[in-house]
């Protein structure tokens, strides 16, 4: 059974229609680079997250390439522009040895 | 009949050259792809891009590379909007560490990440914009313990 990777997905900020919130996303994903070596001598093989998607309500509004440079764990931040009827944020990334995953937010608009 | 030359109007290297455009229509793409893939800081100082509009919080000092981080706010010139960011770390094994695509190009973007720096060294934000230009600027950083590209 493969191990589940853990991501999280949040906002900061007013999630107010047409305000633009924070969405912070993390995933916990070793990012091996592929240079490094175990402590038997056996080369680590590379496994990068190499493809992140993030849509919201559906349409993609952002797509990332990660590469070898971006730390384990990998974190980022980035703007979303509120929906006048809110909509669910989703982040969908896929990796070197063919993993994927995905995470879902409510954009639950406040009253 | 005698052999007469032919006229030297068209040169023989004129010739050439005109047999080998369709490959030359090729290479300058391969070239600029081997380029995004491993650029390098002189590189980069070449392309003497314009740092306006490109605003980095970058630490001046890290302890580890490991995890060093970097947030961007971009704008765009008036009329213009951002379709791409790259960022770079030209002292990296892969020197790309990552590239956003607005499928929606914006007018102002704000980023944040982690890098991984496998040595002291200056890290670039560079957004291409809808007329095709770049922009861009870099933030050095010293680290005192470089993240773990090998086995050290």
């Amino acid at each position: 059974m493969a191990t589940q990777i853990p991501s999280r997905l949040t906002f900061v900020g007013a999630i107010r229609p047409g305000n633009t919130v924070e969405a912070r996303w993390i995933v916990g994903h070793p990012m091996e680079t592929g240079f490094r070596v175990d402590d038997s001598g056996v080369p680590v093989r590379r496994n990068v997250i190499t493809l992140i998607r993030v849509t919201l309500g559906g349409k993609l509004i952002l797509e990332m390439e990660p590469g070898t440079g971006i730390s384990s764990n990998p974190f980022v931040s980035f703007p979303v522009t509120v929906p006048a009827d809110g909509g669910t944020v989703s982040v969908d990334w896929l990796d070197d040895a063919g993993a994927r995953g995905s995470v879902q937010q409510l954009l639950l608009l406040e009253k | 009949m005698p052999y007469t030359a032919m006229p030297s109007s068209i040169p023989r290297r004129a010739c050439l050259l005109l047999a080998a455009l369709p490959l030359l229509g090729t290479a300058p793409a391969a070239t600029a792809q081997a380029f995004i893939d491993h650029v390098t800081q002189s590189a980069l100082e070449a392309m003497k891009l314009q740092p306006e509009g490109v605003v980095m919080d970058f630490p001046r000092l890290a302890d580890t590379g490991s995890a060093v981080p970097l947030q961007a706010k971009l704008d765009a010139p008036a009329g213009l909007k951002i379709s791409l960011i790259e960022v770079f770390l030209p002292e990296n094994p892969n020197t790309r560490a990552l590239k956003l695509r607005l499928p929606e190009p914006q007018a102002t973007y704000t980023f944040s990440t982690r890098l991984r720096l496998a040595a002291t060294q200056d890290a670039w934000v560079v957004m291409t914009l809808t007329d095709g230009s770049k922009r861009g600027a870099s933030a050095p950083t010293i680290i005192t313990s470089s993240a773990c590209f090998d086995a050290s």
